[in-house]
């Protein structure tokens, strides 16, 4: 009798010990898929990232030698005719507006960061990509306030610029997966904007309630980065208004 | 007893064998002295990823400024060049939201709960806020809206949304519910993203039971921006700065 007990324990443990094990090998070959072990794949993956980093500021730099270019062509032609010259100060306007010039100028640097308590048994991990909200919130406050230019960890926020969390412990803007700490950027009236974010009730007051950290601090030198990515018009047409 | 010493020595060899393997397992990534955790290399994928969409963004915008160059170059007269300088400029005043658009969409209705009787018993939540309006666009967005409007102003970078009491205050606006908000795009993702099950705007209609309603239009109009925006604060950087 006692022997069965001792031998169906024995079963019990092996059944266990061999679930546990397929469940690590399989969690361990799905993230890393070919490679044997974490740190080599962390080792490839370095690789990997440090020539994507060099091909990219490759590309930035084309990309501003090209739009030097474009200008001197635009700065020969307004020297021509006073036309042109008020059509190209026109069109450096709406392209600050809709995003395509890196801006600079004084302002504030919003830093939020999840809490340091442990995480709650049944939430996600990250308590501020959960509750994104906050983020549209901030940022319709900050527009309210005046700001000229808002960017969120370097992603220029346009009138096209979606915050979403897709899953997982990343938010997308323009695209982009971020994660904590968030940091928001912004230029305008740097009185304005330090004060109507230490309101009581606002919404900083609220991610402190929920005791994130929440940092500002005045930057007399913030530089807003602009919209890498072209956007074409596939549904909407533009049609002469009256009004115009 | 010579059963009981069997079976002992069956034990023994098995956890041999099992020790081996798991020593194996772990003496592996001792190899590389050092430990790497799974998450870390999760993140590293993550930004891999992000570089990849970056990279393709960038080349897509190389190739649009080598097309204008090459318009540049082929233009000799002034008045091409005014042509060229005037084409662009309609191109990023509709992008900046100051030119009339209008094309498929839809167009959504949200306002205050139509029932007699709050449900909760708190009139807060038969209520239509700010918060709800800033979450529909930015679902909208995330849908690929083309351009919004709502009640007829439109939506450009720097418009906030903000309640004002019994109003809500859109470009420094008063605007009053219902709202209606209107997206150009396609019509059928901008449809899903408020309607599909558990997001913001079914959300909205089916457990708070507001006045949600959607339609979709093949000729939405989206009226231009009229807020002057003067710079006090910013200035563009220049080029090679």
């Amino acid at each position: 009798m006692n022997k069965m007990k001792s031998n169906l324990a024995m079963v019990m443990v092996c059944i266990i010990l061999g679930f546990v094990l397929t469940i690590h090998f399989k969690t361990i070959n799905e993230t890393l898929g070919d490679s044997k072990n974490p740190a080599m794949r962390s080792k490839e993956l370095a690789v990997e990232l440090e020539s994507f980093k060099q091909e990219k500021e490759l590309l930035e730099n084309e990309l501003e030698s090209l739009d030097i270019k474009v200008k001197q062509y635009e700065s020969e032609a307004s020297k021509e005719s006073v036309y042109v010259n008020e059509l190209s100060k026109e069109l450096l306007k709406y392209r600050v507006l809709s995003g395509y010039e890196a801006l600079k100028g004084p302002g504030v640097r919003i830093t939020i960061d999840d809490p340091d308590r442990d995480v709650y048994y049944g939430e996600n991990t990250s308590y501020i990509i959960n509750n994104y909200d906050y983020l549209l919130q901030l940022i319709s406050a900050l527009n309210i306030t005046g700001a000229e230019g808002i960017a969120i960890n370097g992603q220029r926020y346009t009138s096209y610029t979606e915050i979403i969390n897709i899953g997982g412990n990343h938010l997308n803007v323009n695209g982009i997966s971020i994660s904590t700490p968030i940091v928001i950027e912004t230029i305008g009236n740097q009185e304005n904007l330090y004060n109507s974010l230490q309101m009581k009730g606002g919404v900083l007051w609220n991610l402190k309630f929920a005791e994130c950290k929440v940092d500002v601090v005045r930057d007399d030198n913030i530089k807003i980065p602009k919209y890498n990515k072209i956007r074409e018009f596939e549904f909407a047409t533009p049609i002469n208004d009256v009004s115009n | 007893m010579k059963d009981n010493k069997f079976t002992s020595i069956l034990i023994l060899l098995i956890c041999i064998v099992i020790g081996l393997g798991i020593n194996r397992e772990f003496s592996q990534i001792g190899e590389m002295s050092l430990y790497v955790p799974l998450s870390s290399v999760s993140s590293m994928e993550e930004t891999k990823e992000n570089y990849e969409s970056e990279i393709s963004n960038l080349k897509e915008m190389i190739d649009e400024r080598q097309q204008e160059i090459l318009k540049w170059e082929q233009t000799i007269e002034i008045e091409d060049k005014e042509a060229v300088l005037k084409e662009d400029l309609l191109k990023y005043k509709a992008q900046a939201g100051y030119e009339t658009l209008s094309g498929p969409g839809i167009r959504i209705r949200i306002g205050d709960k139509l029932l007699e009787k709050a449900i909760s018993g708190n009139i807060d939540n038969d209520l239509i806020h700010d918060m709800d309006v800033l979450n529909i666009i930015n679902d909208l967005k995330a849908a690929g809206a083309e351009a919004i409007s709502i009640n007829g102003e439109r939506l450009i970078y720097n418009t906030g949304i903000q309640c004002g009491g019994p109003v809500v205050l859109v470009n420094q606006k008063s605007i009053t519910a219902p709202f209606v908000i209107s997206a150009i795009g396609d019509a059928e993702q901008l449809y899903a993203s408020v309607n599909a099950l558990d997001t913001y705007g079914y959300v909205l209609k089916n457990v708070w039971k507001l006045d949600v309603e959607t339609i979709i239009s093949d000729n939405i109009y989206i009226p231009r921006a009229k807020k002057i925006i003067e710079f006090k604060y910013l200035k563009p950087i220049e080029e090679g700065e």
